[in-house]
Parts: structure tokens; C-alpha cells; sequence
């Protein structure tokens, strides 16, 4: 969790990767190839502009100038090549052209991204028609104007004439490509541009991070390639804040033609959906699953960057977020990612005693606190990371240590849940006074404002989960007797959970029992989320949760209710009860640092653990409507999402009234803001590695009959399948798979495909 | 820290100022959110964004002093950029007159802080001066190294009027200004502890803030 972090655990272990430019490198036409620049001399931030060498420039996002920067270039023709870079400074200074490597192209040429139809174009201030001709040359004058500052736009509508009444359509964009006007004149390329994106040309827009260029160099005749990376929209906007001085006088800018580049489907399909569901759904995944097109200071999308450029980030290097890093990166196929995942994985220490630790170097989180639910979280990792991809080697990867492996570590983490936790009698207890969710204890997960511990519900929540998928591991490798001690316990954990933690008066489950046998319930909404996600809750239990969160039902002593409970739009409070009611209130406030009382910086509603909200908490949610009311019972909650995403794209962070960003939690240090779209991939399509295979069970909503997830990788094989109402039985085209959107499917490691056959005894996944 | 107008130095300024490299300039644009970079806090109660007749767009901030708290933050948050001056246009409204002064800062990428002298300050030995009560738009301009009053770096708070007291506080002369990025700039207007607007609100607004490069100060310019 966030806000009372220094820059702690990365640091620990982190080792930047500065991988030296060579001299002469080797590519295939049509693969990408990472080449790396560093100016390393400048405090502020930079962005470099690659010449690929074949006649296209190919500019960075921003970032610090003493990192290493990593671009990936791609050519289609074979061939030597002479690439060189240069850097700019966003205050305006630009560097010498300095040579990048040579490049031995090698293969057939590879087909270029086709283009998309640009249907209209249009600038602002308006200029009367602008044509463009079918390879993008523009018949425009530009903008020309009194001023310097004065903005002006360049609107793309992308795609044919939609059919009248219809919703505008969506299309994967990878490259936008601008030209300086034709005839050489050098001032009218603009010198300061950024990139916006919309579903329709009416907007609204929303900035793509890593496309802005403040005082780019004159491209002369060279095409300017800008990476978009798979954004998916139905119009562009270049937007000039700052106009090229004119010598006769004036300020303006021109281009002489323009391109966009894709036109793929895009990652998640939906049959049936608004464009808006399209463009939510991969544009959510695109900002915070793989972080794609935002601003990494560090050039790298596991470090977090400061405001103003805050945006998504990949996963956190610390075993806190090891389970959720391993949802969001094990189904693609993006070895440089996973392999790092891995190593992480496989560098996080596990104590002689079980105990799996924060990271290396770092027993506690923070220095400060031992989280128990690192022995859920770590085995959680491991196994679906092994049962997604089917790779022997990862289990048997060495901590660079101890040497122990990784299934190794894995085993004993469950262990010391099963042992030294109370694993084995249902539910998580944690005796360490530092750990006992008494007053003088530190906390003991993720919420780690709230003094939680000894029996602890989103620890035992957690440990749940963990059994299940642990289980399905272990049977995979052929361990049926541990896989089935570890299912048997599942009822009597579920048993446990219900009997320790639910608070019948209030209808909901409780945070914690503390070692004096306190019970302690503020309203947390992320653990009731999660019980009900998880399936630990009964039918009548869980709509006494959900009409609880949907303020349909008041329970006594809530600060926050009705409406107010999902106020903040991305997902509910954290808490529905002020931190300050408890007596005394069983919060860490960092030796003073937070204050919780009204008018303090703590105060609620102006801390994200103390009713503000976390976006990840949705990814819960949308799965705990699911579990308890079906298909259609995620789409008011879906609504809400999307209408809040559409406003900003979620990046924001705004300040409190002390002028600290604690409200909410979705940019920066919540790399687990991407499990929200990752709904997509295990709610919607219902898909998660089990011990056979992949377990395909969608979970279409009615207005949404057909979808589909692309590029796909399970088993060491690349697939797109697709779920579809209008299908009886599985298709399979080579890597194309059709599954019925009902019922149950297996994909098998070999890649076939079955009805999931129910074995006796064995528990609805 | 110069008011409009007031001082022989503002002809210096603007020669200056017009070999400088614009490498900020604050029009308050529809299509970004504010609420992106910028922060208030302190005794500020509310800011929104609003537009002159003329179509130029400020942001007006509510102030609300109170009793131990006389001093309001507006924070613009940067993109870690390089500059050695800058200006921006102020108004009050709603003071009956009462004094209201203007200070500054800026966060440095290492950490350090930098404090300039306020709106009105000219020289070591001279005072702020309150902002304009007549409504009308006062331009506050800095220079670094000029303007600066103090640098808090490594616990330690640099002064160029102290010198050799000790091992905490040191002088800068000799420091390269050449090379440092600031992520942020504080903006403190400030009444007086015994102010008639304690407890009261007025309205302070701001534009046109420009961050500049004075040419020639950075290495490596082409």
C-alpha cells in the first residue's frame, strides 16, 4: 500500500539494467529490435529521437536523462543500416547527433502496418477543408495566428463513414506518421506537439503520455514514426500549444502529410459493445496492465514516476504485488517481462522457517512490518505462473541465494501457512505481538494504515485462494496427495471464514479479531469484495454485502452510505466507518504523521485507507457480482467504470486538501490497477489455468454475446480465443479457438480443446 | 519579487528576458486538467479556472486565513525541466485593501529547496511589498541566481548574506546553476498574523506563468 513509502523496497531490489549500445547488432525484417541511447549529464528530463536510418525518426517518451533508454525499432527490408539518435530537453535544448548502431537487417521483406482510412480531417482554428489524398498528403495551408501561445489542433476521424445511428467504431492505432510540408520549409513542422486520443471526434480527449514533444527537432524530409502501441481509438488529435514563429511575423505550423498506421484487431474484442466498452476495456489494459504509452522517468514501467506525469505502471518488485504481477504478465507473450517477473520470483527470500519476506534485503514491508500474507501471495504466484505457462524450468529457477528453487520455496511458504499461521484450523492467525491487530501491533497486510493481525480476514481470504491454486499445481506435477490435503481443507477454511468474520447485525464480514478477541469492522469493502470473489460467501450472505455496498441497505454506525459509498466513481471506500470511531482507533498513524480527526491530513475522505478508494478493489468487485448474480450483474458496476474512465482515462491523482495525492490509488505505485481490465481475460471470459489445462468458462452479459481475447499465450503457444453465443460446440482454426459461451471448456497444454469434465467430488471452480 | 513597473531593474528584465528561451508558459488550456499539476493547500479553501473577456484564461483561488495559519500554497508540479527565471501575473480581489504579499519557491530534482524574495523585494536589506489592492494584474518576476534568498539542500540553508557562521550555513558563491531541474514551484500568498482578512476570504488570481532559459546558461544548447 501506498503514501507512507519512501522509495523503499525497489531501491532494494532494483539493479538497473544498463545494457551497453554495441557497435554492430543483428535484426530480422519485422521484428522489433531494442537499441539504447543515454545523454547522462542533465538533470531534467529528455526524450530522444531515434533515426531508424531508412528514412524514419522515431521519438521516446520522456524520461530521466541519466537512465539508459530502451527503444524498439522495427525495419521490413533487409539490409545494413546506420541508425543515430539525438536528445532533446523538454526545456529546449537538443543534442548532437550521435551514432547508434549499425544494423544487418536480415529476411524477406516483411509487410509495413497497413493503413488506416482516414476519413476527415479537420483543424482548429478552422481552415476550411483540408484534403488528404489516399498516402496521406495533406492539402492544407496550416494554422497561422497573432500569437505564440495560442493552441491549435489537427483532428483525425479514423476509419470509413459509419453507417447513420450507429456508434462510431474503434480500431487499433500502432504508428502515427507526420511529415514536414513538402517543399523544405524547415519552421512549419511543429516545433512542440502532443498526441491525444478519443473514441469519437467529438471527444473527449485524453492524452497519450509518452506522446508529447516539447521543442522537437526539424524532421526535414525524414517521416516521424510516433508509437502508439496499440491504443485503441476513433479519432487523433495533434495538438500545437506553441506556434513556429513566422520570419515575416506570425506563429503556425504545418505538416505535409499524415498517416495512421494499424488497423488490427485489438487486444479484447467485443461483440455487441459500444465503441466506448472496446476502447475502455484495451485502452484500461493498455495504461495500467502493460503500462504502454505512459511516461516511465526511469525508461523502465516497473519504476512509478512523480506528478505531473504519473501514469501506469507494470507490477512492483516486491512480493506484495508477486500474485498480482504474475495475473497481469503470464498470459502474454513477452519474454523480457516474464523472465523478470521470474526473477523476482525467484530472488524473494523465504525464510528458514517459511516465513516469505517483503523482498530481498527486507524482512518487513517497509523495514517496518512482517505481512503474513506474503505465504499466501508467493505460492499464489508461483502456481499460476507455472500452470499459464507450462515451462519446468521456472519451478526449478535457484534463489540466487540460498540455491533452493523455486517450487521449493513455494511449497514451504504453504507450509508455514499450514503450520505456523493456523492454516491447517481455517483461518489465519498470526500471534507476533507485532502482529496480534492489537494497539502496539504494526499491521499485517496490504491495508497497512490499519493495525490488522492475529485473525486476520483478507489474510485467510487470501490463504483461500492460495489452496485452490496450489492444489491445482500440485496435481499437475503429479502430486495428488498433497493436492488433495490442500482441497480438503478449502470447506473447513470457507467454514471458519464465515464463522470468524461475519457480522450478522451488520451483514458484512469484519477486517480482523484482534489477540484480545476485539472484533474489529470499519466497513472494509476490499476484504468483503474479495470473501465474496473468492466464493466464501454464501448466496444470502453476499446480496446482504452487495445491497450493503450498493446503499440499497444502511447498517448502523456507517459515516459513509447510500450513494456516497461508491462517491469517488472508481471503486467503492475503503472504509464506510471513520477510522476515528474506533476506541481507540486501530490505525497506524506513522508516529503522528497521519491525523485522523476532522480537519486533520488523515481525515476521512482525504486518505486513500481511510475513505478514499483504491481502483484495484473494482477487480474484486466486478468478480464477487459476478460469483453472486451472474453475467448480467456485473454491468451497473461495468457502467460506472467506463463512465469514469471515459472522463480522464483514470489518470488522475488528486490532492487533498493538505496538497497531498491521497484520495485514490490508481496511478503511480497501484500496478494492481490493471486487474480491473485482466477482468476481461478470468471474468469475462472465465479463464484460469487449472491443473489440466486452461479452464474456459465465459460469462457473456446479454448485450455482449461474443468476445475475444488476442495473442493469448498458454503452454508456449500464442492463441486467440473467442467466446461465442452463437456457438455449440469448440472450433478450433490453428491458433484460433471458438468456444460456446456457455458451459465450461478445457485447452489442454497440446492445444485441444473439450468440455470440462466434472470429477467426482471435485469443487466448482 | 519585482512589482509592475516599480523598478529601474524591470528594463534590465525585459532585455534580458528577451533572449531568453520560453520553456513553460501557463495559458491554462482547456484540454488539460489543472487538477494535473497543480495543488493548493495551506489557508486555501477552493481554486477553479476562469476567462477574462478578452478569452485569457487564470485560475482564481479562494484564500480563507485563519488564526496560525496566514499563508496560503498554490503548487504547480513540473516535469523536472531546467530554467532560471520566471514570472507570472497576479490579482487580488476582496481585500478591502488590507496587505497581502507574495512569496515563492521551487523544489529542486535533488531535493533541495529554493526561496526567492518576494513580490516587492529588490535588494538584501529591502522589504516585500503587499500586491497591488486595486484589482489590477501585478507582474512577479525571479531570477536565479538573483532573486534567490536561501537554498535548504542537504539539511543544511545556504544564504548569500551569511557567511561563515558555522558549518550549517555557507554561501553559494561558486555554485553552477547550470545544471538543476525543478519539479516544482511553490507560489505562498501570506497575510499578516494581525490581519483584518483573518478569518475572511478573498480571491487571489493567477496567469500566465512562464518558466524561462536564459540563453547561452545551459551547456550543450544548439
Amino acid at each position: 500500500m501506498k503514501r507512507f513509502s519512501p522509495h523503499w523496497t525497489l531501491a532494494i531490489v532494483f539493479g538497473a539494467s544498463l545494457l551497453p549500445c554495441h557497435a554492430e547488432q543483428t535484426s530480422t525484417t519485422g521484428a522489433p529490435l531494442t537499441l539504447h541511447a543515454s545523454e547522462g549529464k542533465r538533470q531534467e528530463m529528455i526524450y530522444y529521437v531515434w533515426d531508424a536510418g531508412d528514412g524514419r525518426l522515431v521519438p521516446t517518451a520522456r524520461g530521466f536523462a541519466e537512465v539508459v533508454a530502451p527503444v524498439d525499432l522495427t525495419w521490413w527490408k533487409p539490409g545494413a543500416i546506420q541508425t543515430s539518435w539525438r536528445v532533446v530537453g523538454v526545456s529546449g535544448w537538443v543534442g548532437d547527433v550521435m551514432p547508434g548502431p549499425k544494423v544487418e537487417v536480415t529476411g524477406k521483406p516483411a509487410e509495413q502496418p497497413s493503413s488506416l482510412v482516414i476519413r476527415k480531417v479537420e483543424a482548429s482554428p478552422s481552415s476550411g477543408n483540408i484534403s488528404i489524398s489516399p498516402t496521406g498528403d495533406l492539402g492544407w495551408n496550416g494554422v497561422k495566428q497573432n500569437a505564440e501561445f495560442l493552441p491549435s489542433t489537427l483532428t483525425l476521424s479514423l476509419g470509413d463513414e459509419g453507417k447513420p445511428g450507429t456508434d462510431p467504431s474503434v480500431f487499433r492505432v500502432d504508428w502515427l506518421v507526420l511529415t514536414a510540408p513538402h517543399g523544405g520549409e524547415k519552421s512549419m513542422f511543429p516545433g512542440h506537439f502532443f498526441v491525444e486520443s478519443a473514441v469519437s471526434p467529438s471527444g473527449p480527449w485524453h492524452p497519450v503520455a509518452s506522446a508529447d514533444f516539447p521543442f522537437f527537432p526539424d524532421p526535414k524530409d525524414k517521416e516521424v514514426w510516433i508509437p502508439l502501441r496499440g491504443l485503441v481509438a476513433g479519432a487523433l488529435r495533434i495538438v500545437v500549444p506553441r506556434g513556429n514563429p513566422f520570419p515575416g511575423g506570425g506563429f503556425g505550423w504545418s505538416l505535409g502529410s499524415v498517416r495512421v498506421l494499424g488497423g488490427a484487431e485489438p487486444k479484447f474484442g467485443l461483440v455487441g459493445a459500444q465503441a466506448a466498452d472496446v476502447a475502455a476495456w484495451n485502452n484500461l489494459w493498455l495504461n495500467f496492465g502493460v503500462a504502454g504509452n505512459e511516461v516511465h522517468q526511469k525508461f523502465d514501467p516497473w519504476w512509478e514516476t512523480n506528478r505531473p506525469l504519473d501514469g501506469g505502471m507494470v507490477c512492483i518488485p516486491s512480493c506484495e504485488w508477486l500474485a498480482w504481477g504474475a495475473l497481469k504478465l503470464s498470459w502474454l507473450d513477452n519474454p523480457t517481462l516474464n523472465k523478470r517477473l521470474e526473477s523476482y520470483i525467484a530472488g524473494n527470500p523465504v525464510g528458514p522457517d517459511g516465513y516469505v519476506w517483503a523482498a530481498p534485503g527486507s524482512e518487513k514491508h517497509l523495514g517496518h512490518s512482517r505481512h503474513n500474507d506474503y505465504n499466501s501471495i508467493y505460492p499464489m504466484a508461483v502456481a499460476h505462473h507455472y500452470l499459464m505457462r507450462r515451462d519446468p524450468a521456472f519451478l526449478e529457477m535457484k534463489d540466487p541465494t540460498t540455491g533452493e528453487s523455486v517450487l521449493s520455496k513455494a511449497r514451504r511458504a504453504m507450509d508455514y501457512q499450514l503450520d505456523v499461521l493456523g492454516g491447517r484450523e481455517g483461518v489465519i492467525t498470526t500471534k507476533d505481538p507485532e502482529n496480534d491487530g492489537t494497539q502496539t501491533s504494526k499491521g499485517s497486510n496490504y491495508w497497512d494504515f490499519w493495525l490488522s493481525g492475529y485473525k486476520d480476514a483478507f489474510g485467510t481470504a487470501f490463504f483461500y485462494e492460495s489452496l485452490k491454486i496450489m492444489a491445482e499445481l500440485e496435481s499437475a506435477l503429479g502430486n495428488e496427495s498433497r493436492a488433495a490435503e490442500l482441497r480438503a481443507l478449502r470447506p473447513k477454511v470457507r467454514e471458519a471464514f464465515n464463522a470468524t468474520f461475519w457480522d450478522e447485525k451488520a451483514g458484512r464480514y469484519i477486517g480482523w479479531i484482534d489477540a484480545n478477541g476485539k472484533r474489529q469492522d470499519f466497513g472494509f469493502t476490499c476484504v468483503n469484495a474479495m470473501a465474496l470473489a473468492y466464493g466464501l460467501a454464501d448466496k444470502e450472505r453476499a446480496e446482504r454485502v452487495l445491497s450493503w455496498l450498493d446503499g440499497e441497505r444502511t447498517v448502523e454506525g456507517d459515516d459513509s452510505t447510500g450513494k456516497d459509498i461508491y462517491g469517488l466513481g472508481i471503486a467503492p471506500r475503503v472504509n464506510t466507518v471513520e477510522a476515528r470511531r474506533g476506541t481507540p482507533p486501530p490505525v497506524n498513524t506513522w508516529n503522528g504523521a497521519v491525523n485522523i480527526e476532522p480537519g486533520g491530513n488523515g481525515e476521512f475522505g482525504q486518505q486513500i485507507q481511510n475513505g478514499g478508494a483504491v481502483f484495484f478493489t473494482s477487480y474484486y468487485d466486478l468478480h464477487a457480482r459476478q460469483k453472486s448474480r451472474g453475467p448480467e450483474g456485473i454491468m451497473n458496476r461495468w457502467r460506472g467504470i467506463e463512465a469514469e474512465f471515459s472522463k480522464d482515462q483514470l489518470r488522475r491523482d488528486p490532492s487533498n486538501k493538505f496538497g497531498f495525492c491521497e484520495i485514490v490509488g490508481i496511478t503511480r505505485e497501484f500496478p494492481e490497477s490493471g486487474l480491473v481490465p485482466y477482468f476481461f481475460i478470468d471474468g469475462l471470459m472465465g479463464m484460469r489455468p487449472v491443473t489440466k489445462g486452461l479452464r474456459i468458462a465465459p460469462q457473456l452479459p446479454k448485450d455482449w454475446p461474443s468476445a475475444t481475447v488476442r495473442d493469448f499465450y498458454f503452454a508456449g503457444k500464442n492463441y486467440t480465443i473467442t467466446a461465442d453465443a452463437k456457438a455449440k460446440d469448440p472450433v478450433i482454426r490453428g491458433a484460433e479457438i471458438t468456444v460456446p459461451a456457455t458451459g465450461a471448456w478445457l485447452l489442454t497444454p497440446e492445444g485441444k480443446v473439450s468440455a470440462e469434465e466434472k470429477e467426482a467430488g471435485a469443487e466448482q471452480p | 519579487m519585482k512589482p509592475l513597473l516599480s523598478s529601474a531593474l524591470l528594463f534590465f528584465a525585459a532585455a534580458c528576458a528577451a533572449e531568453a528561451r520560453v520553456v513553460y508558459h501557463e495559458t491554462f488550456p482547456d484540454f488539460r486538467d489543472p487538477g494535473h499539476y497543480t495543488r493548493i493547500a495551506e489557508s486555501c479553501s477552493d481554486w477553479k479556472i476562469l476567462t477574462e473577456p478578452d478569452g485569457t484564461r487564470f485560475m482564481r483561488v479562494t484564500v480563507a486565513p485563519v488564526p496560525g495559519h496566514p499563508r496560503a500554497l498554490v503548487l504547480w508540479d513540473l516535469v523536472p525541466i531546467q530554467f532560471n527565471s520566471f514570472s507570472i501575473e497576479v490579482r487580488i480581489k476582496g481585500t478591502d485593501g488590507a496587505p497581502v504579499y507574495l512569496g515563492s519557491a521551487a523544489m529542486e530534482r535533488n531535493g533541495s529547496s529554493f526561496v526567492f524574495k518576494s513580490f516587492g523585494e529588490t535588494g538584501s536589506d529591502s522589504k516585500p511589498l503587499p500586491l497591488p489592492a486595486d484589482g489590477s494584474w501585478a507582474r512577479y518576476e525571479v531570477s536565479i541566481p538573483a532573486d534567490l534568498k536561501t537554498i535548504h539542500m542537504e539539511g543544511k540553508e545556504v544564504s548569500p548574506f551569511v557567511h561563515g557562521i558555522g558549518d550549517a550555513l555557507s554561501t553559494w558563491e561558486g555554485m553552477d546553476f547550470s545544471n538543476r531541474a525543478f519539479t516544482a514551484l511553490f507560489l505562498h500568498p501570506e497575510v499578516p498574523p494581525a490581519s483584518p482578512l483573518i478569518g475572511k476570504t478573498f480571491t487571489i488570481d493567477f496567469r500566465l506563468l512562464e518558466l524561462r532559459d536564459v540563453a547561452g546558461s545551459s551547456p550543450s544548447q544548439k
